[in-house]
């Protein structure tokens, strides 16, 4: 059975879930983890792509309860840390179906997690409110400073739901920014970030160095 | 010739206020077994298992609320809770058991799909 299940959710589009993912999976190879990555974006399965040679990894879609068949059947026959990297607009197949994995958590008996990533608008919030609903146990929210500084994230710090996320003992993550042309080459050149610390030219290979000690230090907290 | 009693608009109101406000018929006593009874109770019991509990725990809460029942009685009453129940015309509406309203079933199409993809591989030409 897996170590542990991280969940990268955010449901919405381009709120900077496959960065947090590739974050994630980067860290936890560094603290010396097995990973297992289960990419569920149909149309965009971009972390897949760039991590399929450096970590076992699977493609399923979790807008079909096979799907959720297969994530559990794949996450009770491994041991590493099974990260699954939601889809947007994945927030109705959780719904339809997420209380199959509810169900199973107390038979899987590993930790479940769900970083849930943020911009600084409203339906983060919203499809977050919807998510709880549905998938229940630790909630970290990630603030992608790509959108901001953290205290321009206004809406969510002065938010009810925020309060709520804090008392269940869930924090607040901040998830540092990458210059735009080296998180463009990761993603356009199918890179995982140990790929890139090596095949990088120099001047982005520094650049990402930097963020890499950065993510380690701000995931590191909670994975 | 007889005089038939006439009736206003308001006489009407008023009859049909006070028909709506009649209670229903009582159900009539009926013992039933515990089974019955977990059957009648499925929705919320999948609503606590939807919420991280298992049978062993289940059974526990039961037993708190005064319906003491084993794992094997649980598991084997929720096997059979009906998804719908066929209503008799016999008896008026109000008399009738309802069975707990069933989660809303995924669409039948969604059922035949695949859960693992093949993605798409990127082009050369871009």
């Amino acid at each position: 059975m897996a170590k542990k299940i991280i969940f990268i959710g955010g449901s919405k589009g381009g709120v900077g879930k496959s960065a947090v993912a590739s974050g994630v999976i980067d860290t936890l190879l560094e603290q010396g983890e097995k990973v297992l990555l289960i990419d569920t974006d149909t149309s965009n399965p971009d972390v897949y792509k760039s991590h399929k040679d450096v970590v076992d990894s699977l493609t399923i879609n979790l807008d079909t309860k096979n799907g959720w068949i297969e994530l559990l059947t794949a996450i009770h026959g491994t041991e590493a840390v099974a990260i699954i990297n939601t889809a947007a607009r994945s927030n109705d197949g959780i719904k339809d179906f997420g209380a199959m994995l509810m169900s199973a958590l107390p038979e899987l008996q590993c930790e479940f997690m769900t970083l849930w990533v943020i911009n600084r608008q409203r339906d983060s919030l919203e499809l977050l409110k919807q998510y709880r609903e549905t998938i229940t146990g630790a909630v970290h929210v990630v603030r992608n400073l790509h959108a901001g500084k953290p205290e321009q994230f206004e809406l969510f710090n002065g938010s009810k739901i925020k309060t709520e996320i804090e008392k269940a003992g869930g924090q607040i993550i901040d998830f540092p920014d990458l210059a735009d042309r080296v998180a463009d080459r990761l993603t356009n050149d199918r890179l995982a970030i140990s790929k890139g610390a090596t095949d990088l030219p120099f001047g982005e290979k520094i650049e990402l160095q930097r963020w890499r000690a950065e993510v380690w230090t701000a995931l590191g907290k909670v994975v | 010739m007889v005089q038939r009693k006439k009736y206003t608009l308001e006489d009407v109101a008023a009859i049909a206020k006070a028909l709506s406000a009649v209670h229903a018929k009582p159900k009539a006593e009926k013992d039933m077994t515990a089974s019955a009874v977990v059957v009648m109770l499925s929705k919320e019991i999948k609503g606590l298992q939807s919420r991280g509990y298992n049978m062993k725990e289940i059974a526990a809460l039961l037993k708190d609320n005064n319906l003491p029942v084993g794992v094997a009685t649980l598991k084997s009453a929720l096997s059979r809770s009906p998804t719908k129940k066929k209503v008799s015309n016999d008896e008026p509406v109000a008399n009738q058991s309802r069975p707990a309203a069933a989660a809303p079933a995924a669409p039948k199409k969604e059922e035949g799909k695949p859960g693992k993809f093949t993605p798409t591989p990127d082009t050369t030409d871009i």
